[in-house]
């Protein structure tokens, strides 16, 4: 089904700040209009696979990461607080998924002695059309998915360390070096 | 925003375009299937009388596959309920072959049929002449009325009977054994040592080569000169394998992984199960390479068909899954859900209009023409 956003309701409105078309696109959506719905998919839904794929780098995976985390948030949306925005709310359930299967895939790297071929060589990552993804993919875990999340996610450093359950120190000296060895691999 | 998040905001990832077209309509149809909660009002008050008697009704009516469809339409990523299947009629065409403790049922357009007593599983001759059975130490092999024509025995349990293409041989295990029988009880000889997964014979005429686990370890023989053609390695125990039609493609599902070998038992593709799920079973379907692979959540399942490396998701569902089989002609796939049997149109999109359920009696087995 496709949703000419020149016409659908309240979402349409261009000129209101985003804030307040995502709130008519949260009504819509709880009164089962799917136009709010193509809207929400439309804004967050492309960031959601993204970050789940920096953080899984497994495409397969990644969809389903963001697959169901949007689902469950529409799932759920009658008990989300309208007041606040629903970006947040839907990063926070596919950052969750995700760091749960990148801890379930390395705890299988570690007992498992075959290789994990789905995940994708360094030579593909590096093939990748955009050099900025291609940097940050070829990062290692510790430093690649504090920066997915602060940077494409917008996590604070502090919703980082509590996602992450580790030291907010941590996770600031993990970004600062991620941040450092991107800026070499770029330049 | 840093720069860094706007030039990673404006990337696309690899499959991202792709899972997109996949994923949009799923959200879409999940938000018409979920009425709202000002409509559910609405509807409840317009609806109270007529519903109280309906459920009146649907109390002395339904089956326990009803129940069972009833507990999935609430979850469901679909615009319409599935349709309990009329009693003189089988989507798919054929004969479906069902077995538990009431016997051994022959389903066809003409309704089921019970044609043998309590059995432990069965299988198709390739075109659907007998029907290999087996009943604890015993392999049995009779009419599609039930007719026997042969049997024999073991010490130890026979299981996962498994007919040659060309209909000349059975494959079954037995005693950490696959055996091997001629069609017609002769020549009974033990291939070699195997467990776990059901043999599975690869198709083609030409030639006899049987496919079957031992340990982690996936096997393929010729049953001819019972030469090792290739033996490769699992991470775990498989619980399936399948050949794709063309011989060229083997399906090997593990609990965690699915991996894609070639013919010459190379690795092809792998590919984990996400955290929290476990892989079921999964088979290629009758012609070209797409497959199925059923996946379990607690007590939820999930069937995922995969078109080359294109997942498409179709449908959640409340119960677990314990067979899978496609129709004859390959159009229709068939779930066994608990007491019920569901019938799939792969080739519908996500919304999957047109899924039909019916009482299975006894566990799915195969579906022959």
């Amino acid at each position: 089904m496709v949703v000419d956003a020149d016409t659908a309701p309240v979402v349409l409105l261009r000129n209101a700040p985003r804030s307040w078309r995502e709130r008519g696109a949260v009504r819509a959506a709880l009164r089962g209009d799917a136009a709010g719905v193509d809207w929400l998919f439309r804004e967050h839904w492309p960031a959601a696979y993204r970050a789940a794929w920096l953080i899984v780098r497994d495409e397969a995976a990644a969809e389903d990461i963001a697959q169901e985390g949007f689902l469950a948030a529409l799932g759920a949306l009658e008990r989300f607080d309208r007041a606040r925005p629903f970006g947040p709310w839907l990063r926070t359930i596919v950052a969750r998924r995700a760091i749960d299967a990148a801890r379930a895939r390395a705890v299988r790297r570690e007992v498992g002695a075959e290789p994990l071929n789905a995940l994708p060589a360094r030579e593909e990552l590096a093939g990748l059309p955009d050099d900025v993804l291609a940097a940050v993919a070829l990062l290692p875990d510790e430093q690649r998915i504090p920066i997915a999340l602060r940077h494409l996610l917008g996590f604070t450093p502090g919703e980082i360390a509590e996602l992450l359950d580790l030291p907010r120190g941590t996770v600031n000296s993990r970004l600062r070096r991620g941040l450092d060895a991107l800026s070499e691999a770029l330049t | 925003m840093s720069d860094l998040g706007r030039r990673l905001r404006h990337a696309r990832a690899p499959g991202e375009e792709a899972a997109f077209r996949r994923a949009h309509p799923l959200a879409l149809a999940l938000v018409r299937a979920a009425p709202s909660r000002r409509r559910r009002r609405r509807r409840a008050l317009r609806m109270l009388a007529p519903v109280l008697a309906a459920l009146l009704v649907a109390g002395l009516l339904l089956t326990s596959a009803g129940a069972d469809v009833r507990s999935w339409i609430s979850d469901a990523v679909t615009t319409s309920k599935p349709e309990p299947v009329r009693p003189q009629t089988l989507p798919g065409g054929g004969r479906l072959l069902t077995a538990g403790r009431d016997g051994l049922f022959v389903r066809t357009a003409q309704g089921p049929h019970r044609i043998f007593g309590d059995v432990g599983e069965a299988a198709w001759s390739p075109r659907g002449l007998f029907v290999a059975v087996t009943r604890g130490i015993e392999l049995i092999v009779v009419s599609p009325r039930g007719e026997r024509r042969w049997s024999l025995h073991h010490r130890a349990p026979i299981r996962h009977p498994a007919w040659a293409p060309i209909g000349y041989q059975i494959a079954y295990l037995s005693g950490g054994g696959v055996h091997l029988v001629d069609g017609d009880g002769s020549d009974d000889a033990r291939l070699a040592a195997a467990d776990g997964a059901a043999p599975v014979w690869r198709p083609a005429r030409s030639h006899s080569q049987l496919t079957y686990a031992r340990g982690r370890t996936v096997v393929l023989s010729d049953t001819i000169d019972r030469r090792v053609l290739f033996a490769t390695r699992a991470a775990r125990r498989p619980l399936a394998l399948s050949w794709s039609a063309d011989g060229k493609r083997l399906l090997v599902v593990e609990r965690d992984r699915i991996q894609l070998l070639n013919q010459f038992g190379a690795r092809l593709h792998t590919s984990h199960a996400p955290a929290g799920t476990h892989n079921v079973t999964g088979m290629f379907a009758r012609t070209g390479r797409d497959w199925t692979l059923v996946r379990g959540q607690g007590a939820s399942s999930r069937l995922l068909l995969v078109n080359g490396q294109d997942t498409v998701k179709v449908l959640e569902l409340a119960g677990r899954v314990d067979g899978v089989t496609y129709s004859p002609r390959g159009d229709w796939l068939a779930l066994g859900v608990g007491r019920s049997v569901w019938l799939v149109r792969p080739g519908y999109h996500a919304g999957l209009r047109g899924v039909h359920t019916m009482p299975a009696h006894g566990r799915l087995m195969d579906w022959a023409p």
